[in-house]
């Protein structure tokens, strides 16, 4: 089962980036400044070739950090994972005068972009309802990637689908998991479930949980191999790759326990 | 010998325009002007302003779809409420650079713009002559971006400074 509800745009943006050959954008993006007033200064960038929007998220902010890596493998393990995570793609600037060289693209998941927090107090029971499913599910992804940063409303994008009404969510923000807490491959207890953001207002489906811990326990790893291996050394340094596909193979069988499921 | 430095008394003004853009997906120009919010802040008075849309248009409502459309039904109330939030929450100063960072997409504090603030404001505890001016600022930017918009309401709340 998927938790996917994405529009089949989307879907099909998805597919395209998480198969692509090179995990690098070979389109050409038109960079129009920042976007709204945050410290982070996200880029508005559109495709020229169908006007699509995104955002691009610099990866130097924390020079110790491999911001756009970990978004992009986070966004194409939640992909083989029916998770719904919004298709990220890389993208060299080329251009070493820049800041950020090195960044990648988020497509935005909606066209009106709210995030839970904003949103919450306005919800009907059923649509509360609807969120438990892809909340419970997310859990134990983000506690596989170790998404150790302070998961919170703000990360959780939220749209009601203009077709058949149904809620739908976003999962975003993975720049602070992997290797940005995994110095190397070892495995420490204090590691092993990182903070976790689910509304009191939805509740835990376990059920939802169980399905993704039994796709994690089934996990190729050849596919870790190739979705980690693929991203060039600017990006992510050979070391760095070796942890995180060490991690991730190690935690897939030990994600269930981490969460007392 | 060493004599006694004194600081310069200084003050700062920034405002930072609240936007709603309501096509993410494929135009950065799709965009509902809301109101402007404005931050002062000298070594004797702190104070937050706001200048909104008390009501959407049905074209915007249309436009913002279903969950923009309840969040902002009273644009107003609910910038106000979250901007006191934030500036009771935050050290002087910092009450736009919170807001930026907690509505950061569709929903949009955008970069915040200082302004220079009068002489005779630097140092002043008028709270009449503060507000004046914190007034004609958002309310001189707003009519700006949007030209006359009608049904807007403004609002301010004035302290010491800590």
């Amino acid at each position: 089962m998927s938790f996917r509800n994405f529009s089949p745009e989307l879907e099909k943006l998805a597919t395209e980036w998480a198969e692509a050959e090179s995990p690098i954008t070979t389109d050409e993006w038109l960079d129009l400044g920042v976007f709204g007033g945050s410290e982070a200064k996200p880029i508005k960038v559109q495709r020229v070739s169908d006007k699509r929007n995104g955002i691009a998220k610099p990866c130097k902010l924390d020079p110790a950090v491999a911001h756009a890596a970990h978004e992009k493998i986070a966004s194409d393990l939640a992909y083989h994972l029916g998770l719904p995570v919004p298709p990220v793609i890389l993208w060299d600037r080329k251009d070493d005068a820049l800041p950020q060289r090195y960044v990648c693209i988020s497509a935005w998941a909606f066209s009106s972009d709210l995030h839970w927090g904003q949103i919450e107090s306005q919800f009907t029971s059923g649509q509360l309802a609807q969120a438990k499913g892809p909340f419970s599910a997310i859990l134990p992804f983000e506690t596989w990637i170790y998404a150790g940063e302070d998961r919170k409303a703000e990360h959780v994008k939220v749209h009601i689908n203009t077709g058949d009404g149904s809620l739908q969510l976003a999962f975003i923000d993975y720049a602070f998991s992997l290797s940005k807490y995994w110095v190397k491959s070892e495995i420490s207890p204090v590691l092993a479930s990182p903070s976790k953001f689910l509304p009191a207002s939805v509740g835990m489906d376990n059920d939802a949980a169980l399905q993704i811990c039994d796709k994690l326990e089934t996990f190729d790893p050849g596919l870790i191999d190739h979705i980690i291996g693929r991203i060039p050394e600017d990006y992510l340094t050979s070391l760095r790759k070796d942890t995180i596909k060490f991690n991730l193979k190690d935690r897939t069988r030990r994600v269930r326990a981490m969460l007392g499921l | 010998m060493l004599s006694k430095v004194l600081p310069i008394p200084s003050a700062r003004f920034a405002y930072s325009c609240i936007s709603y853009y309501y096509d993410l997906t494929h135009s950065y120009d799709s965009v509902i002007y809301l109101g402007v919010v404005g931050e002062f802040t000298s070594q004797r008075k702190r104070g937050l302003v706001l200048i909104a849309r008390r009501v959407l248009l049905p074209d915007d409502e249309i436009r913002m779809e279903i969950l923009g459309a309840k969040l902002l039904k009273n644009p107003f109330d609910y910038l106000w409420k979250e901007s006191l939030n934030k500036w009771e929450s935050t050290s002087a100063g910092s009450a736009l650079s919170a807001l930026s960072a907690y509505h950061a997409t569709s929903l949009c504090f955008e970069k915040q713009i200082e302004t220079p603030v009068p002489r005779d404001l630097i140092n002043s505890n008028h709270d009449s002559q503060i507000a004046q001016f914190m007034i004609q600022e958002v309310t001189h930017i707003f009519s700006e971006k949007t030209g006359n918009v009608p049904y807007t309401r403004e609002q301010l709340c004035l302290d010491r400074a800590a």
